[in-house]
């Protein structure tokens, strides 16, 4: 079963993405990893959120799951 | 005339009803730039110390800078500046548009408007034409309608400059509105504006502006133009405006809520979707003249209840406001944020001071400080919506408890007394922006620092630069940005940080750029924002002159309040930062006063300030080679 990477915020213009959703078979990795390995340059997403709990880029979703993904945080 | 500047700057008094032309040269040009350098310039120079922000030796002035008018997109922007009745000290607010350019077509560089009309009056600038007309019948009305009125007195549309009926009856976060969704939002400005009885200002101009290197600042428009979409902050602005944020405050614990008690809101996904859309409402994205970004939301609404442009769109509320009536009061009905942000620009008040003040009052009533009629009869408390337009509308009034509202949360609390100070969330008298200094450190040093009081845009936040891949980190290199900072860090290696960052800023605002169009929260890297002067003026400018020139305007304005008897015990974070932000230990700790204080200290030593006083030295001055604001200093 696959898990879900939502991109926000600007996240999916890198080169190497250029998509919204990154979706991954769910293996224990990451979401650091999983971005590492989707060519997202590290850095570059500081904040994961599952539903409406922020779970940090070393929480390794589960099977199903979807895990939005955020730049850092700047002025308005 | 130069290349890029006019030479000119226009000079008004109210009182006589004059207008002439102050002519200048280059020397002065290359030393202050424009925009925030102006206004430091003239502040310093014309206003008398201690002098009634309400009385006719204030200025107001409104600056724009040597790019505004070229090719080069996102420096159109405008610095407004005058002594603040919010703060009793240096005001500055910026405002985006095409008013700017008007100005600069028209043939000045800046306006500065001094003394006070006995009668309400509006200023029209038709190129060398400059007019102080009556504004009776303007009196009154909407920003908006204000707008709509003086179109039809000019034969080419101008830009609108203009205050609502907040600032006519003078509440202190009144702000200037250019068209229905700009906002020089901050300090109280339209205040200040309503004092001089001056109603309005509109702007036509006709003539281009010459430059030194029209086809290279061409270029940089059409590089702009083909990459912003591939640049992540760009693309985030333009996909969800600036509301796009509000999920990664909300994971970081830093959204402000419940005033500022806590960091995290639960309705935090219902009022992000205001980035993106509200409803059924068609959306349209807008942006400033010339800027492809289009960061702006409006929403289209059919039934006449919300005041909208000639296409029928009301503007939608940006992160600040979404956040000051949101999860600031707790609210997440989104009819609500969207009619409150229309009734304030309509009405002329600053969304950010109006929610903070709004929030400040809901606690005092709920720790029982404050016992009144209006607020008892509108069940006035965090959550229910139903009482913000009728509160906005008495502090627009100041009926009611809004008397003691149109204030601000300073003097509100002052006169509630009871302990209300420690609820009362500001710098210097402005209120806090929605960011929270718990979680990005240098964002308190800026709050604390800012000669203007509290402001969210004086230096990038500290994300942006935590790790060595990170977007700020990549980009600011060049600013002698090279090691990353954690962002909870509050020593020397962060004040290092947001000093550079604080001198960055206040060099684009001495060009009157917009931030989110340049490193590091846009596109544009740091050597070409100093080719774009180079090509507007023919300076062979360098990146140095640059900092130096936001040296100087940074000096000004410290200067302005250290004259005004303001000292390091107005550099200070109110009392709740102090305490953590934690629901359920999910929050951030609170920020210790103690090396706050420390960290200030060391921001003044690395700007060559007295660090007992705060006060800009003689030989920081001399070096600037600003030696007469020692003497404006000495009285």
């Amino acid at each position: 079963m696959k898990v879900r990477v939502r991109l926000l915020n600007g996240l999916h213009v890198y080169e190497r993405l250029k998509r919204r959703v990154v979706e991954v078979e769910a293996d224990g990795s990451t979401v650091r990893e999983i971005l590492a390995s989707a060519g997202l340059p590290r850095g570059q997403a500081c904040i994961a959120v599952v539903g409406d709990t922020a779970v940090g880029m070393d929480y390794r979703p589960r099977p199903g799951e979807e895990v939005c993904v955020y730049p850092p945080n700047d002025g308005g | 005339m130069g290349l890029g500047y006019r030479g000119r700057i226009l000079r008004v008094d109210l009182g006589e009803r004059t207008a002439r032309v102050e002519e200048r040269d280059d020397c002065f040009y290359r030393t202050y730039l424009g925009g925030k350098g102006l206004v430091g310039y003239y502040l310093l120079n014309e206003v008398p110390p201690r002098a009634d922000a309400f009385g006719p030796e204030n200025a107001l002035v409104f600056a724009t800078g040597v790019m505004a008018g070229t090719a080069a997109p996102g420096f159109s922007r405008v610095v407004v500046g005058a002594k603040s009745p919010l703060t009793d000290g240096y005001g500055e607010s910026e405002v985006g548009g095409s008013w700017g350019i008007e100005l600069k077509r028209a043939g000045y560089d800046a306006l500065v408007v001094q003394g006070c009309s006995e009668e309400p009056v509006y200023l029209a600038i038709a190129d060398d034409e400059a007019q102080v007309r009556s504004a009776g019948e303007l009196w009154g009305c909407s920003t908006s309608e204000t707008e709509v009125r003086l179109a039809g007195e000019f034969a080419r549309r101008p830009a609108v400059m203009s205050i609502g009926p907040a600032g006519e009856r003078l509440v202190r976060f009144a702000c200037i509105m250019q068209g229905d969704r700009n906002a020089a939002g901050r300090g109280g400005l339209g205040a200040v504006m309503g004092a001089k009885k001056l109603k309005a200002i509109a702007v036509s101009g006709s003539r281009k502006v010459e430059t030194a290197n029209a086809s290279a600042l061409n270029e940089i428009a059409s590089w702009f133009a083909t990459n912003f979409k591939d640049n992540v902050p760009s693309a985030g602005l333009r996909d969800s405006g600036t509301a796009g944020i509000i999920g990664s405050l909300q994971a970081a614990a830093i959204l402000p809520t419940r005033n500022f008690r806590f960091g995290q809101f639960d309705g935090w996904s219902t009022i992000a979707q205001l980035g993106r859309g509200w409803g059924p409402h068609e959306m349209k994205a807008r942006g400033c003249r010339g800027c492809p970004i289009r960061c702006k939301r409006t929403f289209k609404i059919g039934d006449g209840s919300i005041p909208t442009d000639v296409e029928g769109f009301a503007a939608g509320p940006e992160y600040e406001t979404i956040a000051a009536f949101g999860s600031n009061l707790c609210i997440d009905d989104l009819t609500t944020i969207v009619r409150a942000n229309v009734y304030c620009n309509q009405a002329g008040m600053d969304t950010i001071s109006a929610g903070m003040t709004l929030a400040f009052i809901l606690e005092c009533r709920e720790r029982g400080l404050v016992d009144d009629d209006d607020l008892r009869r509108l069940d006035a408390r965090f959550g229910n919506p139903a009482c913000v337009l009728p509160l906005l509308e008495m502090i627009c009034e100041r009926r009611g408890i809004g008397e003691l509202l149109a204030e601000g949360s300073m003097r509100a609390s002052r006169e509630i007394g009871r302990g209300s100070e420690r609820f009362a969330m500001h710098v210097k008298g402005q209120e806090l922006p929605m960011h929270d200094p718990r979680g990005k450190t240098g964002v308190g040093i800026g709050y604390a620092t800012a000669d203007h009081g509290a402001d969210h845009m004086t230096a990038g936040h500290d994300p942006a630069f935590t790790e060595a891949g990170a977007y700020g980190m990549l980009t600011c290199k060049p600013l002698g940005i090279l090691e990353p900072v954690p962002a909870m860090a509050l020593d020397h290696r962060k004040v290092r940080l947001y000093l550079r960052l604080q001198m960055w800023w206040d060099f684009l605002k001495c060009l009157g750029a917009c931030f989110f169009c340049v490193v590091p929260r846009g596109l544009m890297p740091v050597p070409m924002v100093v080719d774009g002067v180079r090509a507007a003026t023919g300076w062979d400018f360098s990146l140095w002159e640059g900092m130096n020139a936001a040296d100087r305007a940074a000096c000004m304005a410290r200067a302005f309040n250290v004259r005004e008897g303001h000292g390091p015990e107005r550099d200070r974070l109110p009392a709740r930062l102090a305490e953590g932000s934690g629901q359920d230990g999910t929050g951030r700790p609170g920020i210790d006063p103690g090396e706050m204080d420390a960290a200030v200290r060391t921001y003044y030593e690395m700007r060559h300030w007295d660090p007992e006083t705060g006060c800009p030295t003689d030989a920081r001055l001399k070096c600037l080679g600003i030696e007469w604001v020692g003497a404006r200093l000495r009285g």
